[in-house]
């Protein structure tokens, strides 16, 4: 997801400050119970970006649903960016924090793909080596794309690691029709 | 497609399978944020690197063919590509591919003869590029000082008003300039046909024409006549038409330069042919914009300017010493132990100018980055002084030093007439009274404009063109009126090939016109005038 400036810029204030005060973790905790809040609520999401809705109308929603679930400082930066009239950005704003947070706790994210669901055995195989390999803690999400015929792509940042059956086709593909050309 | 024999497939097949690892291959990927006009914006791609080639395989053509694309801009969210295919089939989501692959083309003896887009690719029906190539990047550094020398070796384009007042030298640059439907192409084309003559010496010039923005009919018409005149054995046309997007046009004379330097590199001469850069900077005009760069004059980008001076610089005469050559800087890895030195590349580019206007700001550009240009004039065009060169206007800066000894001699006193006939003829349209010298100086500048005319794809070679002005020089013509020049152009060019063929080949070689043959050139000449004037 593309994360504009001003959601990095709050966010990596917000860690700081959590970074100061010593309390990382629960501002973490904090940021994820309003991602996980705004993923699954899409009318919610839709109500903070609605241009036509007022400020003050959003944020005493926010208020409304975190104010006894978060720390006061996490409180406090709701309002801010309410006041600041960023509430739409809210979203981008934990996303860049969760971001900024894994780069801080050396953690990576890698995506797997696969074409059949992996099972607890293969998903911790997968775990260890991905953490040996880059010597970082990785968190992995698997998506399952049956197109892929086998095999196993990974996705770390913008590198992906190619191992499916799909792929080796498309290039053996290739390699035949870039001979038969010659 | 070449056809594959049936007992070859299963040993290709093993042979392509045994190739077949296991290994898991790794690559960088982005995702397409937002497409339109030929510009897509990718989020991702954070090791890429500038003018590096990028493919999209999500994006399909409708032959099926994998949409690729350049990297111009990168931004601090963001890369900025152009799409050389069509725009309309990549989508927002889509994935893009890094291939590690700064933008380049594959460049081989296999190419002359043929007509290939600016990626490299034949699009003349003739199949793949046959024979070795090695593949060279678009856009390389130009020679620097060391491996450089003088202009010495003489370019003849085989028009008689270039070859004597402007000449050009191997690795010069001189600008063709002009208004639209004044000849500019055809002076690039007939440059060409008259490199026919050296291809069966030991220093032939192969020639590349790189055709920007200009109808498709125009490039098929180019290559017809190329090829009647057994000019495309030795000529790669590089086609970037109207037709094709503003990505492919900007890179179509870096290809061309690319084709050239093969050539250089190696050792051997090369003539490249821009026409034109102005639709050139046209297109990059459209790319910058698109990619929101700020525009500057004439809404031009600010960097328009070394867009053109680095093309330019790529055209060289290189030092002739192999060893020093050979450390020559930039040269791509896979051309380094092809490296020779004592090549040449010279380039013609051609601008178009608006109603005779050459301060507007490419014009002034690429005039000043040139050895000199070659004015053609609407004006001169529509008298019917065909080739329509300026001659007062267009200069040479080098390619004197270049030019064949007899040739440059005659050519002195040659400019001096011409440029006292200009001065009298707008003199003597006021008045009718004139004496004598006067008369008899117009009589001598009307024949002399009237000598330089030539026919397009009729190029004459060098010992002929000295022949025909050393008659001139010594003022024979001026017996004969202005319509028989033409004729006796024809005799007399046809007697002296017939009498003297050993004389006009040392001729050729030399370049060096003896008394004794200059002579006997005025004795044929005296008879070929008394013929004609007495048959009329």
């Amino acid at each position: 997801m593309l994360v504009s400036k001003a959601a990095r810029r709050y966010a990596t204030a917000l860690l700081e400050l959590a970074k100061e005060r010593k309390s990382v973790e629960r501002t973490l905790e904090d940021v994820l119970l309003i991602k996980n809040t705004i993923e699954e609520s899409r009318d919610l999401m839709l109500f903070l970006r609605s241009p036509v809705i007022k400020p003050d109308k959003k944020v005493a929603a926010l208020e409304a649903i975190f104010a006894d679930q978060v720390s006061e400082m996490v409180h406090r930066f709701i309002t801010l960016i309410a006041k600041k009239n960023r509430e739409n950005l809210i979203d981008e704003i934990v996303t860049a924090f969760v971001d900024i947070y894994n780069d801080y706790a050396g953690i990576i994210s890698a995506e797997v793909f696969v074409a059949k669901k992996l099972g607890d055995k293969q998903l911790s195989d997968t775990q260890k080596q991905l953490e040996k390999f880059t010597g970082k803690k990785v968190n992995i999400s698997v998506t399952v794309q049956e197109d892929l015929k086998g095999g196993m792509a990974i996705k770390i940042a913008d590198t992906v690691i190619d191992g499916t059956i799909k792929h080796k086709l498309e290039q053996l593909e290739d390699a035949f029709l870039s001979s038969a050309k010659e | 497609m070449s056809q594959v024999r049936p007992d070859e497939v299963s040993a290709i097949l093993r042979k392509q399978l045994s190739g077949f690892d296991k290994e898991a291959d790794t690559y960088d990927v982005g995702t397409v944020l937002e497409v339109g006009d030929g510009i897509a914006r990718v989020y991702g791609l954070s090791k890429v690197q500038a003018g590096e080639l990028v493919e999209l395989p999500d994006s399909k053509d409708e032959k099926g063919q994998i949409i690729t694309g350049m990297v111009l801009n990168l931004e601090e969210d963001n890369v900025g590509i152009v799409l050389f295919g069509e725009s309309s089939a990549v989508e927002e989501g889509h994935t893009v591919k890094r291939t590690k692959d700064i933008a380049s083309i594959n460049v081989g003896e296999g190419l002359l003869g043929r007509v290939i887009n600016p990626l490299g690719n034949p699009i003349d029906g003739k199949g793949a590029i046959s024979g070795e190539t090695v593949r060279l990047p678009l856009e390389r550094k130009a020679p620097g000082v060391i491996y450089r020398e003088p202009v010495s070796e003489p370019l003849q384009t085989g028009l008689k008003a270039i070859d004597s007042l402007i000449p050009i030298g191997r690795g010069q640059r001189e600008l063709i300039i002009g208004d639209r439907q004044t000849g500019k192409s055809s002076v690039a084309i007939d440059t060409i046909i008259n490199q026919k003559e050296t291809q069966n010496t030991d220093k032939p010039v192969y020639c590349i024409y790189v055709a920007i923005g200009i109808k498709g009919s125009t490039v098929a018409n180019m290559r017809k006549v190329l090829e009647e005149n057994g000019a495309m054995e030795y000529t790669t046309i590089v086609a970037a038409p109207a037709s094709v997007s503003a990505p492919m046009q900007y890179i179509a004379p870096f290809a061309g330069a690319a084709i050239g330097e093969y050539f250089r590199d190696t050792g051997r001469h090369a003539l490249v042919i821009y026409d034109d850069l102005s639709k050139q900077a046209v297109a990059y005009r459209e790319l910058s914009l698109l990619l929101k760069r700020p525009p500057g004059r004439e809404a031009y980008p600010g960097d328009v300017f070394y867009l053109h001076s680095r093309l330019l610089e790529r055209a060289a005469k290189i030092i002739n010493n192999d060893k020093v050559a050979q450390l020559m800087n930039n040269i791509p890895e896979e051309l380094k132990s092809k490296v020779k030195g004592g090549g040449s590349l010279t380039a013609l580019p051609v601008i178009e100018t608006q109603a005779g206007d050459v301060s507007a700001y490419i014009p002034t550009n690429v005039i000043s980055i040139t050895d000199g240009q070659i004015f053609l004039d609407t004006d001169l065009f529509n008298q019917g002084i065909r080739p329509a060169i300026d001659v007062g206007t267009s200069v040479s800066r080098v390619g004197g030093a270049a030019q064949v000894k007899s040739m440059k001699k005659l050519s002195g006193t040659l400019k001096l007439d011409l440029a006292q006939y200009r001065e009298l003829e707008a003199f003597s349209k006021f008045g009718s009274d004139l004496d004598a010298s006067t008369q008899a100086q117009l009589r001598k500048g009307e024949r002399t404009v009237e000598l330089l005319k030539q026919n397009v794809y009729q190029p004459l070679p060098v010992e002929q063109q000295i022949t025909l002005l050393k008659i001139n020089d010594v003022g024979l013509l001026d017996k004969l009126a202005i319509e028989q020049i033409s004729e006796f152009e024809a005799q007399f060019l046809e007697t002296v090939s017939l009498k003297f063929e050993k004389e006009m080949s040392s001729l050729a070689d030399t370049g060096t016109l003896d008394d004794t043959f200059g002579d006997k050139l005025v004795e044929v000449a005296k008879s070929v005038i008394d013929q004609i004037t007495a048959t009329n």
